[in-house]
């Protein structure tokens, strides 16, 4: 149902380049969760916003996407808006910054349902009401007249999931959907991402930093690391074996659920690995090729696949 | 919710008679009396006492200024000590063509301002952009005096388009007569009101069009205008009614040099020659009423926090 | 904003089209628009204390005399005609026969007895007292009268018939008929007012009945004064139908609008500066004449300080080069002033004009004296180009015989503070005096106007026996005996009178300027071809 291939998103600043994602290539099927796994700054999130047009203007974007058999031009800024909100739905991470505070919860999850919908503002607040009551918000006839302020973390983070599924998207991301919350509204919200992707047979694109997260819900499992892909495999193999380095530290992170990933950051200090690996600077494992050379993505078995010199 | 607003007009109270206080004691303990404050005046002695007596000038200043209190507050404004006339009614015969002209100014600019502002946030960093943040310093900066007299040399001499003295044609006074009179005098107002309120509508936009909820509007597939309509507004809105807030008192209190250099028969000239000619009632009620002004205004942006933001409904 | 533009550019069309200046009553009504700084704050004649309202006061009213423009000299007005009784104190005045207020009321004698107690009367504020001190019986009526109302008889003040009254002072005073050139009240309307109410009512705002060439129309708060012509003036109407007396506070606002057409007349106060551009339109015509106004170095002899020592003030005196800031700072717009009397006074010494800068004599007045090198201070007020110049002139001067001046720019109200409490050394100053050449208001060591201090007995007693003196040739002596003694005393440094400059529109007729009233002979002017200039 998606496509991605090759996909580049660099920033140009006046003179230097920083490429944010650098080929990149994937696809998710109706009914499939992917997981996209990664630290801070590995990409994952611009990946997110590249696949919805929400990038800056700024930043620009190569490859290609095909949605739901259509080719996405990225500068096409109505295709997009077509898209957004009815086809794609998107939760981000933080839900508090992402309610505008001046406007009811109602009135901002009725949004894309007079949009794209072309409800009228009853029937869309109608509409809002059996939202709220499916995604367990309630009072939902109250609620919807209540401001983002008024209502808890999780709450919120369940509006904003309103909002993305209010007009039934084929493709939902999550970026960072519950990384703001407690943990135990945490496993709510993974809940109603799972219900929905399997009530409605949509695609799930999650992405987050914690590998607990993306077990718990997805099939498959890409990692991410310095802007490219540095492993593929369903859940049960990234879990069970790891192959490449990194992947094998976020595992190694996971124990601690309610501690921030803490992953050394320069462990091999003084290194610079311009043109090689982007794990390099940081692998235990690292020789000299790998500060040198790219390393090429190998297809294993089972659809795995993996980029790492040493394996 | 109304004791705080007891407590506002408490607070109110207090500044207004400060203001009162300290107005008093400036014009007084300055040396010299209204009738000194002309070289030109054509003065007897003998006849300036007489004149400070009738007047009760020559009393000590708490008595001066105990007698103004009590009069103020059963309503008397007093009578000025150059025209020999209530205070209240002078003001009253200068605010309107006063108001004519700021009102006109302010809404003209603060509605260019709104259009380009927005426009600019939207657009960061491109040429229209630049030029208008070079044009929001320079404005603020070039001087109205100088900017007046060039425009009437221009267009009320070289191209004789507009009158360049005063609100009307005497023996005039029609609506069309007023307005085009208007026109120079509005053209260096609102250069100045737009260049100051258009760098604050713009950064109060851009700190908005930068917030997570406009992406996550924008998620949601609303369209830019929309955005920007239902949106970014809304939240920009804070700043800007502060800012409009704070021109309220100065819309009533005149266009000093606009008035000045075009001879715009309004209050801020009027304040001018009052406070020049040690007009002590009068100046005492403009600082009254200014404060009083003021003190609406911040009432009335706090008013409109309100409307606006609902976290701040929140009972106490 | 493109739907817009055309709305905008339709919008200047209409409303620049609608501006008809002037256009409307032309050929018929003729209007005359004279620039003024400020607006007139009262309409009443006796409370006239600022120079806008005695413009405005010369349009509405006319006084009992007035003086010759170029001698000073008493000449009739209202007063047809006068006489003086042999022994020089008692003088009979009748009125003009044909003189009425504007309401058709008659001018009569009780009109000029009336504003006369008005003016003596403990309640009355204004200036005018000073001119009427030396009516017999006026002293005691300002001390004793208990009433609130002018009423009751001053001695010297007698109402003759109804057009004719008497007038007797305490002793001969020569100048008195050169002061009586205030208007009357119309003592029908404001006889029942009292006196310390007058200022504030509201005949000194509508002025409903007067007796000028030009009657109250419109007064505009802060815009202009509108006039129109008195048909029953006593001089006959006037030519020019309507006056507007417009107050626009910016100098070059009104040199623009006069180039522009829009206006016609800027009487006394155009810059010296701008006469040059205002020439080269051959629209504009430029009149100028002297004032009794002139500008002096106050020397504070009061202090202890080196300049009570007569030969440090020489040294000063012989610095300052008079023909030098006439010619280059005020371009010859000006008189050099050598001493207290003006060129307009009958006693003025033309011989007195030598230029005595001497820079070797100063320094040797300075070091006879005692002092090798000095310092002093010199006050002046912001705001006036002129007197800056001066100022810096007279530093570098000074700085050449071994004086250090310091200069001290003060705002008008720490100036003027200084000045009372005698806070300075030197100080520049101006004044205006009387069109008569008495010098005792300012030097007299008894005169309330001795702002200096002065005194001198010999000059107290030639002041004195000059003012009971009829005859001009006799006074004359007697006042230039005063000012050589005055100025071998040196209280001050004279610089220069001022004249006025007026720019009129070229098609304004019998313009004449009076050193004291720029309205003089207003009934007589008249526009070329019966409207404004264009």
């Amino acid at each position: 149902m998606l496509a991605v291939k090759d996909l580049e998103i660099t920033f140009s600043e006046k003179n230097s380049i920083f490429k944010a994602v650098r080929k990149v290539s994937f696809s998710v099927q109706a009914g499939e969760i992917l997981g996209i796994v990664g630290e801070s700054g590995s990409g994952k999130s611009m990946t997110a916003l590249a696949l919805t047009g929400l990038l800056p203007p700024e930043a620009k974007v190569c490859g290609s996407m095909s949605f739901a058999g259509k080719t996405m031009h990225f500068e096409d800024n109505s295709q997009w808006q077509g898209l957004r909100g009815s086809k794609i739905g998107i939760v981000f991470q933080d839900p508090a910054a992402c309610l505008n505070p001046l406007k009811t919860v109602g009135k901002q999850v009725a949004e894309p349902l007079i949009l794209h919908k072309g409800l009228t503002p009853k029937e869309a607040e109608v509409e809002t009401i059996r939202l709220f009551s499916a995604l367990g918000i309630e009072p939902a006839v109250q609620r919807i007249h209540h401001y983002p302020h008024q209502l808890s973390g999780g709450q919120q983070q369940r509006v904003m999931l309103a909002a993305a599924i209010a007009c039934k998207p084929m493709l939902l991301i999550a970026d960072e959907p519950t990384t703001a919350l407690d943990v135990t509204v945490q496993a709510q919200i993974l809940r109603l991402l799972h219900e929905y992707v399997h009530n409605h047979s949509a695609a799930l694109l999650l992405i987050s930093h914690d590998l607990g997260v993306i077990a718990q819900l997805a099939d498959e499992v890409l990692v991410m690391c310095g802007g490219t892909i540095v492993e593929k495999g369903s859940v049960y193999q990234i879990m069970q074996k790891p192959l490449h380095p990194y992947t094998k530290l976020l595992l190694a992170s996971l124990p601690r659920l309610d501690a921030p990933l803490k992953l050394p950051l320069v462990a091999n200090e003084g290194l610079t690995a311009e043109g090689g690996c982007v794990f390099a600077a940081r692998c235990p494992h690292y020789r000299a090729i790998c500060l040198e050379k790219e390393p090429p993505t190998k297809l294993l078995a089972e659809g795995r696949q993996t980029a790492c010199h040493i394996l | 919710m109304i004791f705080q607003l007891v407590r506002r007009f408490t607070q109110t109270l207090l500044v207004l008679f400060g203001v009162s206080v300290a107005t008093f004691l400036t014009m007084h303990w300055a040396p010299g009396h209204p009738l000194q404050a002309n070289p030109e005046l054509r003065l007897d002695p003998t006849a300036v006492e007489r004149w400070l007596q009738l007047r009760n000038l020559d009393q000590p200043l708490p008595a001066q200024y105990l007698s103004w209190l009590s009069r103020m507050l059963r309503g008397d404004f007093g009578q000025s000590l150059l025209y020999n006339r209530p205070v209240i009614e002078l003001i009253r015969e200068r605010l309107p063509s006063t108001l004519l002209l700021t009102v006109t100014a302010f809404l003209i600019g603060l509605f260019l301002a709104l259009v380009v502002g927005i426009y600019v946030a939207k657009k960061q960093n491109s040429w229209v952009d630049r030029m208008v943040q070079v044009y929001s310093l320079a404005g603020i900066s070039v001087p109205g005096y100088w900017l007046g007299i060039v425009l009437i040399i221009c267009f009320a001499y070289r191209f004789p388009l507009f009158s360049a003295v005063g609100m009307r044609t005497p023996g005039d006074g029609s609506l069309p007569d007023i307005l085009q009179h208007m026109v120079l005098p509005l053209i260096v107002m609102v250069f100045h009101n737009f260049a100051y309120y258009v760098r604050h509508v713009r950064s109060a936009v851009l700190n908005v069009l930068n917030l997570d909820f406009v992406r996550a509007a924008k998620a949601r597939g609303l369209t830019d205008k929309q955005v920007m309509l239902w949106h970014v507004l809304p939240n920009s809105a804070i700043p800007i009614v502060t800012i409009a807030a704070l021109s309220l008192p100065v819309l009533f209190t005149g266009a000093m040099m606009a008035e000045q250099v075009f001879a715009w028969p309004g209050i801020g000239r009027f304040i001018v020659t009052s406070t020049m000619a040690r007009d002590y009632p009068v100046i005492m009620t403009v600082n009254l009423y200014t404060a009083a002004l003021v003190a609406i205004a911040n009432f009335l942006a706090d008013v409109l926090y309100l409307f606006i933001d609902p976290r701040l409904r929140v009972k106490a | 904003m493109r739907r817009l533009l055309p709305l905008l550019c339709l919008l200047i069309l209409i409303l620049s089209g609608c501006h008809g200046y002037k256009e409307h009553g032309a050929g018929q009504e003729s209007e005359l628009h004279v620039a003024a700084i400020a607006g007139p704050v009262t309409l009443n004649p006796i409370f006239v204390r600022d120079s806008a309202s005695a413009e405005v006061a010369s349009l509405l009213h006319a006084s009992l005399l007035i003086t010759d423009p170029d001698t000073l000299e008493p000449m009739p007005h209202l007063v047809s005609s006068w006489d003086v009784l042999g022994d020089n104190l008692t003088y009979i005045f009748t009125l003009q026969e044909n003189a009425y207020w504007t309401d058709g009321v008659s001018i009569t004698a009780e009109d000029a007895a009336f504003t006369m107690r008005v003016i003596c009367h403990p309640d009355y504020t204004g200036w005018l007292f000073l001119p009427l001190r030396y009516v017999a019986g006026a002293q005691e009526y300002k001390e004793n009268h208990q009433s609130l109302f002018a009423d009751g008889l001053i001695e010297g003040i007698e109402v003759l018939g109804e057009k004719t009254f008497s007038v007797t002072l305490k002793e001969p005073y020569a100048p008195f008929l050169s002061l009586l050139t205030f208007p009357l009240l119309p003592a029908h309307l404001l006889s029942a007012v009292e006196v310390g109410q007058l200022e504030a009512h509201e005949y000194s705002l509508k002025l409903p009945v007067s007796s000028g060439p030009y009657l109250l129309a419109e007064w505009d708060a802060d815009e202009y004064v509108h006039v129109k012509a008195n048909p029953d003036f006593f001089l006959g109407k006037p030519e020019i139908d309507h006056i507007y007396y417009r107050f626009i506070p910016n100098v070059e606002t009104q040199v623009i609008e006069l180039l522009a057409g829009k206006l016609d007349l800027i009487p006394t106060a155009v810059k010296v500066e701008d006469v040059k551009l205002l020439q080269t339109d051959p629209q504009i015509k430029i009149y100028t004449n002297p004032r009794l106004v002139y500008d002096y170095i106050a020397i504070n002899t009061n202090k202890d300080s080196p300049l009570q020592d007569r030969r440090v003030r020489q040294a000063l005196a012989t610095l300052v080069n008079r023909r030098e800031i006439v010619d280059n700072v005020l371009l010859g717009y000006a008189d050099p002033l050598y001493g207290p009397l003006l060129p307009l006074h009958f006693a003025y010494d033309e011989s007195l004009q030598a230029e005595t800068v001497d820079l070797a004599a100063a320094r040797e007045l300075l070091v006879a004296a005692g002092y090798n090198n000095l310092q002093l201070n010199l006050i002046f007020n912001a705001g006036n180009l002129v007197r800056e110049n001066v100022a810096l002139l007279l530093k570098e001067q000074a700085a050449k015989i071994g004086i250090e001046i310091q200069l001290s720019l003060l705002e008008w109200e720490a100036f003027l503070a200084a000045v009372n409490e005698g806070d300075y050394e030197l100080a520049i100053l101006g004044r205006g005096v009387e069109a008569d050449p008495d010098l005792s208001y300012h030097w007299h060591s008894e005169s309330l106007g001795n702002a200096l201090g002065y005194k001198n007995e010999e000059v107290d007693l030639l002041l004195e026996q000059a003012s009971r003196l009829t005859t001009q040739r006799e006074r004359t002596f007697l006042y230039r005996q005063a000012q050589k003694k005055i100025l071998e005393d040196i209280p001050a440094i004279w610089l220069y009178s001022r004249q006025a400059i007026h720019a009129a529109t070229a098609t304004l007729e019998k313009f004449r300027p009076h050193p004291e009233s720029v309205f003089f002979n207003v009934h007589e002017w008249t526009l070329k071809g019966g409207e404004g200039s264009q």
